[in-house]
């Protein structure tokens, strides 16, 4: 199997055979408070995905070359969200100045991003996993588009039934885990690809 | 302290039900009750810990980087957690696997930790934690019971349905968890309609 | 002034985190490797049941990196055992494989693995896993979904499962007979 090759298994994984919101049911938070419109799906999307490059990159550097070499290995959980959190505080000073409206829109969900168990379990799993340095960063990419993907057809979905006949007892969450289930469904067709 | 602290958790502030947080663990450990259980009671350790802590440190944290100090505590009882259960309940933390480092971002404790524990007395604090640990225990114990009964015939490992049951396999499978939740919630969302 | 205050505080609070975490480290870390040490022997016990002890191999640069060699009461060996850990679905699938001196599998465990529940999970039953004893390395195929036929059963609806943990007993197998050799 070419390296070229395995890369490109490593995102089609992460996307659709084992996507992350999907598939491995990280980033639900998010999932459900920011997917009611496309545009803050799309914009949180790309905040995710710069936090998760960034940070998955330098939680498996400072694995690989300080705690390792330390035995300092069940230090990595303070680690890895300590590094999470910088990130996420400098991602949200880049996007205040950057864009103030997408900086409004998202709200309280930017800070949020920390405790987005998408961003930590991907940096864990990229160890657990027994990723290289360049494995890691294709599977990070494969994550947030996973991630950003599940938003994104979530958010369509949701818009619609805003306009629907929904019974009330299942306006809001119910019916958005239930759209999710059924998203989860058509996933679950994907595990043959590989 | 008031008993209030410790039943609003329960029911009317159920953090899982009504709240809307800690979710990931919700849907991911809940194929079967013992996991489900095992991930409540760890979860509930950490959120007692922790609401403990930052109740007794909340005065002299400055503002500032309280949110850092409270991760740094969080995770710091997390991996206590990891390790007392890999050393102590192997099969366990086998099957809750990656989401028992996940407990650090479970949105109830730094929620708790933020909202409540940094304002409060030690005493309400402690209530709090435990009250917000047995609803959330008691939201994954419901939903990891209808999707091991439902979805293999089994409670906690003993057969129920016997062997004449079809284990209606996508309650245990991603789907399953998604649906049981939404149908959770839409059924908690009829009774506080009716009552 | 002030960012080096909080900075400097938030320091002190990892340092004390760090502290309490060596101390319960220190405590924890030789139950862990107990347990991974006692997993291991059961293990290889299942896998080769007609051995009585097992000698460590360390393989440098080699592969498998590891691997132990089997011997009966009167210490002559029987076999070899050693761990594969192919990828599955969701994570490596930790296989242990024993093997006889000719080459062929006694037998395999599965000690880990992260697969769907229902589905891929089920490669750790002996269903599953019992098909692997008696086969050697012809017959370390799946029956219809490889490009070989071999003798391996698929799981129904976990062909990513069993091809990994049938790709990594095979690969195995023949990385011990190289180093064999």
């Amino acid at each position: 199997m070419s390296q070229a090759g395995e890369l490109i298994l490593i995102i089609i994984g992460a996307v659709f055979v084992n996507n992350f919101v999907l598939s491995r049911f990280l980033g639900i938070c998010p999932f459900v408070g920011v997917s009611k419109k496309v545009e803050s799906a799309i914009g949180m999307g790309m905040a995710v995905t710069f936090v998760m490059l960034l940070a998955s990159t330098a939680s498996w550097l400072i694995y690989e070359f300080i705690l390792l070499p330390l035995s300092l290995t069940y230090l990595r959980t303070i680690v890895f969200i300590l590094v999470i959190a910088s990130l996420v505080q400098f991602v949200e000073m880049v996007i205040q100045k950057a864009s103030p409206s997408l900086y409004k829109s998202l709200g309280v969900y930017l800070p949020l991003i920390t405790t987005n168990c998408a961003v930590l379990g991907l940096a864990i799993l990229n160890i657990d996993e027994g990723y290289n340095l360049i494995q890691t960063v294709f599977h990070s990419i494969g994550a947030a588009l996973g991630f950003t993907l599940a938003m994104v057809l979530m958010a369509g979905i949701r818009e619609r039934l805003d306009r629907a006949d929904v019974p009330e007892s299942l306006k809001g969450a119910p019916i958005a885990f239930i759209v999710a289930g059924l998203l989860a469904i058509a996933f679950m067709g994907f595990a043959g690809l590989l | 302290m008031s008993l209030n602290e410790l039943t609003k958790g329960i029911f009317k502030e159920n953090p899982v039900l009504r709240l809307m947080l800690g979710l990931c663990p919700t849907l991911a450990v809940t194929s079967s009750l013992e996991n489900g259980i095992g991930m409540g009671l760890a979860t509930t350790f950490v959120l007692l810990c922790s609401n403990i802590m930052v109740s007794l440190v909340g005065g002299i944290v400055p503002k500032k980087v309280r949110i850092p100090v409270y991760i740094v505590i969080i995770a710091t009882f997390v991996t206590v957690v990891d390790l007392s259960m890999a050393a102590y309940l192997p099969p366990l933390h086998k099957s809750l696997g990656l989401f028992i480092p996940l407990i650090v971002v479970n949105c109830i404790i730094l929620g708790r930790a933020e909202a409540f524990a940094s304002k409060n007395n030690i005493g309400n604090s402690i209530l709090d934690a435990l009250g917000m640990g047995i609803g959330f225990t008691l939201a994954l114990s419901m939903l990891g019971s209808i999707r091991e009964i439902l979805g293999n015939g089994t409670i906690l490992g003993i057969s129920l349905l016997g062997s004449a049951y079809k284990p209606f396999l996508l309650f245990v499978l991603q789907p399953g968890a998604f649906l049981t939740l939404g149908l959770l919630m839409a059924i908690m969302n009829r009774l506080e309609k009716k009552s | 002034m002030e960012t080096i205050k909080l900075g400097v505080f938030l320091m002190v609070v990892c340092l004390i985190a760090a502290f309490g975490l060596a101390m319960t480290n220190r405590v924890t870390e030789p139950l862990i490797q107990e347990q991974k040490r006692l997993e291991r022997m059961e293990a290889m016990k299942e896998v080769l049941p007609a051995a009585t002890e097992f000698e460590e191999v360390a393989n440098e640069g080699g592969e498998p990196a590891v691997y132990n060699i089997a011997k009966d009461a009167s210490g002559a060996v029987i076999g070899y055992a050693f761990e594969a850990a192919p990828k599955g679905y969701g994570g490596p699938v930790v296989t242990m494989v024993g093997i006889d001196t000719g080459g062929t599998v006694t037998g395999i465990k599965i000690l880990s693995l992260m697969e769907t529940p229902g589905l891929g999970a089920k490669a750790v039953e002996p269903k599953f896993t019992d098909q692997y004893s008696g086969k050697t390395i012809e017959q370390l195929y799946l029956k219809d979904k490889d490009l070989k036929k071999g003798d391996i059963d698929a799981i129904t609806a976990a062909t990513i499962t069993s091809k990994a943990v049938t790709l990594g007993v095979r690969e195995g197998v023949e990385a011990m007979q190289n180093v064999l050799k």
